[in-house]
């Protein structure tokens, strides 16, 4: 019946994968290893148990941060609210245990509530009202922001502060259970790094091999299709700002667990870190698409890069510039190298232009 | 393999054709899709192509346009040799095309006289201020090649709101509006109606008288037959032979007498369709022939559906056994039927009954539960994820058979997939390449096929052959027939020819009523033609410039005389009924 399965292939393709198809793929993942050959050549004691612990510490609060616009870039756009929640959070916590003496448990919960209480916002306004994600997601980074200095009048809570108005100065204190998180160690690494860890192993199996993941993936890919093939859009889309809010207050109770005050400029560069590692995580392994594997190398790459120049006395101030190096060198992979095209070797066109054209001259 | 068999006539002497390509050959990964393609074309002729599923058709046009670089061989306008880098530089050297998905041609969210004058607001010459009544004028002229009469309101629409048909009249009109050397058709009627298709027709005919050259692709054999004095067909990548109007073309694999060649009761010979077809698909027309089907159970029940506010209601009912088709134009509101059947728009009222039992789906996913399935109009917009494998396009709709607990299980999904592959006829190398590797007739079995992953009870398919070549529409019209055993089928299309070739049973509709319901074999083309068509397309409101005569060439088809279809009296085409200026505007509430 079908005269188009004798079309099998006839020829090998004369030219095996290029050099070029080598460096979209790996380029980040070979990038990245000569960076650590670099530095542990370079620096005294840099292949060590302290670096290990500085670079996922440093990464921690952004990294968890970036998971969750992973997810929200996938379905659609980056969240541009996670730095809004993750300081809101911060704030939250301060709150919950400074000014009204609550437990630690009580800030966790709450913390967590007000996360997804703005991503459901969130998602109410991209999905039901249909804002474009970038600007809704804008609207909330402002709003988070302002919220958070307005609930503490633009003060940084502190235990012993006098709120002005009041009479008697705060009471309440961080909990050292609260503390904890970012404070104690298991095997030589801070209890955050594990909850960094624990949630990137959940988000890149979640995406990678179970159902909802591939469907997340489609609704970003074409959610009309997605629709017609009985995939219920909405609640995806839903989900995952939902769970991008979520996952920014975790990554706020992490920094409050390390700051243990309410500073009001607290997460203020967790979201430009965080859209950066996602975007370095396009690059890896040719993804050209959001992914947690990618994001997570993407954040390990930054703070290797960072940790390493500031031990070569390279002063904090760079850092952004750094950044932005690493981001632009990664979007350049995944966006402007292709393979270039096969041009046809036998001809070339002898004059440019039309006959008419040449003749006239 | 025969890489030219015919030896053309030379024309005057010492003129060039006007394109002529030597031994192109292109391969994309292990795929050799090209091996070496040869063909002249010469001023002032409308030269057909024709070629099966994965014939290359495709890339040949992307090369010719400058889209690809092929691996090998040599272009050549007007006797120069020259390669395209880009397709702007295909442009040109006057080499236009319009390519077969109109909405790459066009800016949907700019308004019709925008994209009609795209090609002035480009030029370095005009004005740097966007002027909207200059714009218009513009707009007009080249409107104007293709005998468009645009109303304001028209002009002001955005693309986006506009059909696929009259999308690919605005593409039409602005690559004819440059005044190419020779310009490429890739299936330009494959989204237009028998009127607006005959009015096409005219119009490329026009041009030709002018001196134009045309390259026309196409996989319907009645608009060759229309058009083209010269068709050659294409298969495996290499040029199988090319034929004559009234002549008995080289014939590299017919064993004699399998034909005999009849005299058609027309004036104008035609070309020898039985050859054609043999060098096209190996396979006899007599092969092709098919009896009937009488369907038996009903499945799928609708009563007192409206498909547009204000419309007639209607009631439908399917039945398993036969392929029923739904024949209507643009607008007539096939899409909004079978998407409110499916759960995908809400319907504006009415109630339908599956297998018994009340069938009112809130959301897609409900009619999938339901073993209700929809193979949408519009493969790349609707249909495919882009980059997705294969495997993934068709085991989107049921991930969760797929998986165990939450986690996909790929090896049940690979086997899976390789197993459609294999009975659907998918030219690919591997099921984990990614879908736009492959023809669009190889994306469409696949989207087809995705559906018979699940237990399909109602399969609706809305223009699924549309831009889908003759032999993957064979492959797809089979798939669909088995179907039948244990499913309603129904095929919406506004493709005569194609109603016929695969329906049971066809039900025409207009304007949201059904206005026909006959079987195959009580089917008249002139009768359904009449039916089908009070009005075309907006855009083409103006009385005087439809080609009747032109619709009358069309309505019959080649494949009739040699099919042993439905005796339609094709002697008289029905006149179109005119429509008066102020009568009814359902395309624009579409």
């Amino acid at each position: 019946m079908t005269t188009g399965a004798s079309l099998t292939p006839v020829g090998r393709a004369r030219s095996g994968p290029s050099l070029l198809d080598f460096f979209v793929r790996y380029g980040v993942l070979v990038i990245f290893l000569l960076v650590l050959i670099v530095f542990s050549l370079t620096i005294d004691n840099f292949v060590s148990m302290n670096t290990l612990t500085s670079v996922l510490q440093a990464q921690t609060v952004a990294g968890i941060a970036a998971l969750g616009m992973t997810l929200t870039a996938i379905v659609g756009d980056l969240d541009l609210s996670v730095g809004g929640i993750v300081g809101l959070s911060v704030t939250v916590a301060a709150l919950v245990m400074i000014k009204y003496a609550l437990t630690g448990g009580t800030a966790i919960i709450v913390c967590l509530l007000t996360g997804l209480i703005a991503g459901s916002i969130n998602a109410v306004l991209i999905v039901f009202l249909n804002i474009p994600p970038l600007l809704a997601t804008l609207g909330m980074m402002f709003t988070a922001q302002g919220l958070k200095r307005w609930l503490v009048d633009g003060q940084t809570l502190v235990s012993g502060l006098t709120l002005p108005g009041q009479d008697e100065p705060l009471k309440g204190k961080f909990t050292s259970g609260f503390a904890a998180i970012d404070g104690n160690r298991l095997w030589g690494l801070p209890y955050s790094v594990y909850v960094f860890i624990a949630l990137a192993v959940i988000m890149w199996i979640f995406l990678e091999a179970t159902r909802f993941g591939r469907l997340f993936y489609a609704v970003g890919g074409n959610p009309e299709a997605a629709r017609l093939a009985g995939t219920r859009i909405n609640r995806y889309r839903f989900a995952a700002y939902a769970i991008s809010g979520l996952l920014a207050a975790v990554a706020g109770i992490i920094l409050a667990s390390r700051l243990r005050q309410g500073d009001v400029t607290a997460g203020d560069s967790t979201l430009l870190d965080a859209v950066a590692m996602t975007l370095v995580g396009y690059a890896v392994l040719g993804a050209k698409k959001p992914n947690a594997f990618g994001t997570v190398i993407g954040a390990l790459f930054i703070g290797v890069v960072l940790y390493g120049l500031t031990r070569l006395q390279m002063s904090y101030y760079t850092q952004d510039l750094i950044k932005g190096l690493v981001l632009i060198f990664a979007l350049l992979i995944s966006f402007s190298l292709r393979r270039r095209r096969r041009r046809a070797p036998a001809v070339v066109a002898p004059l440019a232009d039309t006959p008419e054209m040449g003749s006239r001259g | 393999m025969i890489s030219s068999a015919t030896e053309v006539a030379p024309t005057a002497a010492g003129d060039p054709p006007v394109l002529q390509v030597d031994g192109i050959s292109k391969s994309f990964g292990d795929n050799l899709v090209l091996r070496g393609v040869g063909l002249q074309i010469r001023r002032g002729e409308i030269y057909g192509l024709m070629g099966a599923n994965g014939a290359g058709k495709s890339t040949l046009i992307k090369i010719l346009c400058g889209a690809e670089q092929p691996d090998g061989g040599t272009i050549a306008v007007n006797g120069s040799p020259t390669t395209f880098t880009d397709p702007l530089a295909a442009v040109r050297r006057g080499v236009g095309t319009v390519h077969q998905n109109p909405n790459d041609g066009v800016i949907l969210d700019m308004t019709v006289a925008e994209n009609l004058a795209l090609d002035r607001l480009n030029s370095g010459s005009s004005s740097p201020w966007f002027s909207r009544r200059r714009t218009e004028r513009d707009a007009r002229e080249v409107a104007a090649t293709l005998g468009l009469q645009l109303s304001r309101s028209a002009m002001r629409a955005p693309v986006r709101e506009l059909g696929v048909s009259e999308r690919q009249l605005l593409v039409l009109a602005r690559a004819l509006s440059r005044e190419p050397e020779i310009l490429i058709l890739d299936e330009p009627t494959s989204a237009l109606s028998t009127e607006e298709t005959g009015r096409l027709f005219e119009l490329l005919r026009h041009l030709v008288t002018g001196g134009a050259t045309l390259l026309y692709v196409s996989h319907k054999l009645s608009e060759f037959d229309a058009l083209c004095d010269r068709v050659g067909v294409l298969r495996d990548g290499a040029m199988q032979g090319e034929f004559l109007r009234g002549q008995s073309g080289p014939a590299p694999a017919v064993d004699g007498g399998l034909l005999t060649k009849r005299p058609t009761a027309r004036t104008r010979e035609g070309f020898d369709w039985g050859q054609v077809l043999q060098a096209l698909f190996d396979r006899t027309p007599a092969e092709m022939a098919r009896t009937e089907n009488v369907g038996s159970e009903s499945v799928l029940r609708l009563d007192n559906m409206q498909v547009f506010p204000g419309s007639p209601l209607l009631d439908l009912e399917l039945n398993s056994g036969e392929v029923t088709v739904l024949l209507g134009l643009l607008g007539s509101g096939k899409s909004e039927l079978l998407e409110a059947v499916f759960g995908a728009r809400p319907s504006h009222g009415g109630s339908a009954t599956l297998d018994g039992a009340p069938f009112a789906p809130r959301h897609p996913a409900d009619a999938v539960d339901a073993g209700v399935y929809l193979v949408p109009e519009s493969r790349h917009e609707q249909a495919i994820i882009p980059g997705w494998s294969i495997e993934r396009q068709l085991s989107l709709p049921f991930t969760r058979t797929f998986s165990r607990g939450t986690v996909m299980n790929t090896r049940a999904e690979r086997t899976a997939a390789r197993r459609s592959i294999s009975t659907l006829g998918v030219v690919t190398t591997s099921g984990s390449a990614p879908i736009e590797t492959l023809s669009g007739g190889n994306q469409q079995k696949v989207v087809v096929g995705r559906w018979l992953l699940g237990t399909p009870r109602v399969l609706l398919l809305d223009e699924p052959f549309r831009g889908v070549d003759i032999n993957a529409r064979h492959d797809i019209g089979a798939t669909i027939t088995d179907l039948t055993e244990t499913a309603a089928v129904l095929v919406a299309t506004s493709d005569l020819d194609e109603a016929l070739e695969v329906a049971d049973r066809i039900v025409v509709l207009r304007q949201g009523t059904i206005v026909a319901d006959v079987r195959l074999s009580a089917a008249h083309r002139s009768e359904l033609i009449a039916a089908m068509s009070p009005v075309s397309s907006t855009l083409l409101a103006d009385d005087e410039h439809v080609g009747v005569e032109a619709v009358g060439a069309l309505t019959h088809d080649p494949l009739d005389d040699l099919l042993e279809h439905p005796d339609a009296p094709h002697t008289s085409p029905a006149p179109i009924p005119r429509r008066s200026t102020t009568e009814h505007s359902n395309e624009e509430s579409s």
